[in-house]
């Protein structure tokens, strides 16, 4: 450990690093108020950029992660949207499933080095977002439904169906479902969230789709579940001491500050918008981490692509990571707006002359 | 006709003359949480006239000025938040006007009304759930409580914001003005781990009221607060109707004797 510490360096914060750090952290915590995850995929890159050292920069980003998961829980709990008893049961599979992503991570790094594990990273990414964020994206767009009460989905139907004790009665989701169909979700949940650092992207559209579970509540839920693994990550950082404190605490300024506005924006808009926000992100970081791929094959020797394309297309794939982010901040904040608006522009009531005609 | 209908709807009937105040801003929080339709059915003041010839001849009609004037309001609400609805302001009485409704309008999965005595009333008639909703009262039982909606009435919070912003700006300035000896000690690991752990709690519960209470300071606040708190309702009887049609049952003995009785009549016929 001390080996560890003393090859660790910790750098010197600059105006514009504090600024940088605290519009991040209130852009990601504004993102995962209102999705219930994200914000924590551009951080970790972020501070690299500032010239954080990568494992500094994953514990420091861990420990910001955990309160403001936790006061976004308590504020969307506030509004009757958290049902802390499912984000208990997915917790604990999740954590089975961190750990299951920390072993696998070791054997892709033991067999193919550290080049190898960042193209497992990358293509893990791609793959589970363009393929699910796709999804939820055309789900968003197409029907506007959601898996709640009258629109459940056909798979959540068919599980809630099978009567596999211990069944389980989730009184804020209302469902009642299997422990057994909750076992996969937060363990490809807590699966992801250590390959990719961003567990929510396979525990919201689980919880929504393979559940039966509302989006308000999913999302509202994925914030427990990422309290519970980043509060256990965090520890297990500190005691390596590789927790920077002054980051954490630039990043806390601004992500709780956009974690209340985030969970606060639930309620002025409709589910399908969880939705949107959620499947936007998801293709566009998508993209980004396509874009960091190529510097991966070079360093493996399975392409020779020019270094002067391979630093460009590995800016590219910042810059995009932070733009699907402020993408999603900004259809947040504009769906926000214009709920707040007095007038509406269009005007959705029906006439009760026009509809029913002559009686 | 603007907008998706919306497969189920809610039927909110309401006699009171205060309906679109309270009544249409909790059914309308409920039908955008849905993602139904709302039909207000508006039972007014006994005596007004039909004034649409041909339309409203079911229905004995509020004055076209207060009935122009409720629609407006409501459309602009229901607008602003995309919910589809229709109004049907009418006189004609509480449980008939309700029955006809249902009748005319499908996919009506339960109903709302603000008074316990038009729910029973409701309850004999229909078959679909009906809910009362008391407004700023004791939960009643087999009623909804609805709790206090956020509004702007709310004290502003401004002795708090500051006290919770002070007290986060000693934090940061504590941990920046000794930033050598806190990255010594914080970054030591092994049980000095409790340190960075426990300061990100209490920064996090400082920090955390200050933002909630600067949104609030700012106006910037959660929509709507409703706690429902559901109570399972019995199942509504069904009123039985008096059979007027004369009924003729059939006896059939297993000897292939078969009599027909009028039961009414008590004659037998073959």
């Amino acid at each position: 450990m001390h080996e560890i510490q003393s090859a660790v360096q910790f750098i010197d914060l600059n105006a514009f690093n504090v600024i940088f750090l605290f519009i991040v952290g209130f852009i990601g915590g504004l993102v995962s108020g209102f999705i219930g995850s994200g914000g924590a995929f551009v951080l970790t890159p972020g501070m690299m950029s500032l010239g954080v050292p990568g494992t500094v920069a994953v514990a420091s980003n861990m420990c910001h992660k955990f309160p403001k998961a936790m006061i976004g829980a308590y504020k969307r709990f506030r509004y009757g949207q958290v049902d802390i008893k499912l984000g208990l049961v997915m917790a604990a599979t999740a954590t089975l499933g961190v750990q299951a992503g920390i072993k696998l991570q070791r054997l892709v790094l033991t067999q193919w080095g550290q080049a190898g594990s960042d193209l497992y990273v990358s293509l893990s990414f791609v793959a589970v977002l363009v393929i699910v964020g796709g999804y939820v994206f055309y789900d968003a767009w197409s029907t506007a439904r959601d898996c709640s009460i009258d629109g459940t989905c056909a798979m959540a139907r068919w599980l809630q169906s099978i009567n596999l004790p211990p069944m389980i009665h989730f009184k804020r989701a209302d469902i009642r479902i299997s422990l057994w169909f909750t076992v996969p979700v937060g363990f490809a949940t807590g699966l992801l969230a250590a390959t990719i650092a961003v567990g929510g992207f396979v525990g919201v559209p689980g919880m929504i789709y393979v559940m039966g579970v509302s989006s308000f509540v999913a999302s509202a839920t994925e914030l427990v579940i990422a309290f519970v693994m980043g509060f256990g990550g965090s520890v297990n950082w500190a005691m390596h001491g590789m927790v920077d404190i002054r980051l954490v605490l630039i990043i806390l300024g601004g992500s709780l500050l956009g974690v209340q506005l985030g969970a606060i924006g639930t309620t002025y808009v409709k589910e399908h918008m969880i939705k949107i926000v959620m499947g936007t992100i998801m293709l566009i970081v998508a993209v980004s981490r396509g874009l960091a791929i190529p510097e991966y094959l070079n360093q493996l020797g399975v392409t020779a692509f020019e270094e002067s394309t391979v630093t460009l297309v590995k800016q590219l794939s910042f810059y995009s990571m932070c733009i699907g982010l402020l993408t999603g901040a900004v259809i947040i904040l504009g769906a926000m707006i214009k709920a707040r608006r007095p007038e509406a522009d269009q005007t959705f009531g029906v006439e009760a002359l026009e509809s029913s005609g002559a009686a | 006709m603007t907008g998706k209908a919306a497969r189920h709807k809610i039927l909110v009937a309401s006699r009171s003359a205060a309906f679109q105040d309270r009544m249409s801003e909790y059914s309308m929080h409920l039908a955008e949480r849905l993602g139904y339709a709302l039909v207000l059915l508006e039972i007014g003041a006994a005596g007004g006239a039909p004034t649409r010839p041909g339309f409203f001849s079911r229905w004995r009609c509020l004055p076209p000025a207060a009935a122009a004037k409720s629609l407006a309001r409501f459309r602009q609400q229901a607008g602003r938040r995309h919910i589809h609805f229709e109004h049907l302001p009418c006189t004609q009485e509480l449980g008939s006007a309700v029955e006809t409704v249902c009748q005319e309008r499908k996919g009506i999965a339960f109903i709302l009304t603000d008074s316990d005595a038009d729910k029973g009333e409701i309850a004999a008639i229909v078959s679909i759930p009906v809910f009362s909703v008391t407004f700023n009262s004791a939960p009643k039982t087999g009623g909804l409580r609805m709790a206090t909606q956020v509004g702007t009435n709310r004290k502003k919070p401004v002795g708090r914001t500051i006290a919770f912003g002070l007290l986060t700006t000693a934090f940061y300035a504590a941990v920046f003005a000794n930033t050598d000896l806190v990255m010594k000690y914080f970054t030591r690991g092994g049980v000095y781990a409790v340190l960075p752990i426990a300061a990100v709690f209490i920064f996090s519960f400082a920090h955390g009221a200050f933002a909630s209470n600067l949104w609030s300071l700012l106006g910037i606040e959660a929509r709507q607060k409703i706690t429902a708190h559901k109570t399972v309702q019995p199942a509504a009887r069904q009123v039985k109707r008096q059979d007027k049609r004369p009924r003729a049952y059939a006896y059939i003995n297993p000897f292939h004797n078969i009599s027909v009785t009028d039961k009414r009549s008590k004659t037998t016929i073959g």
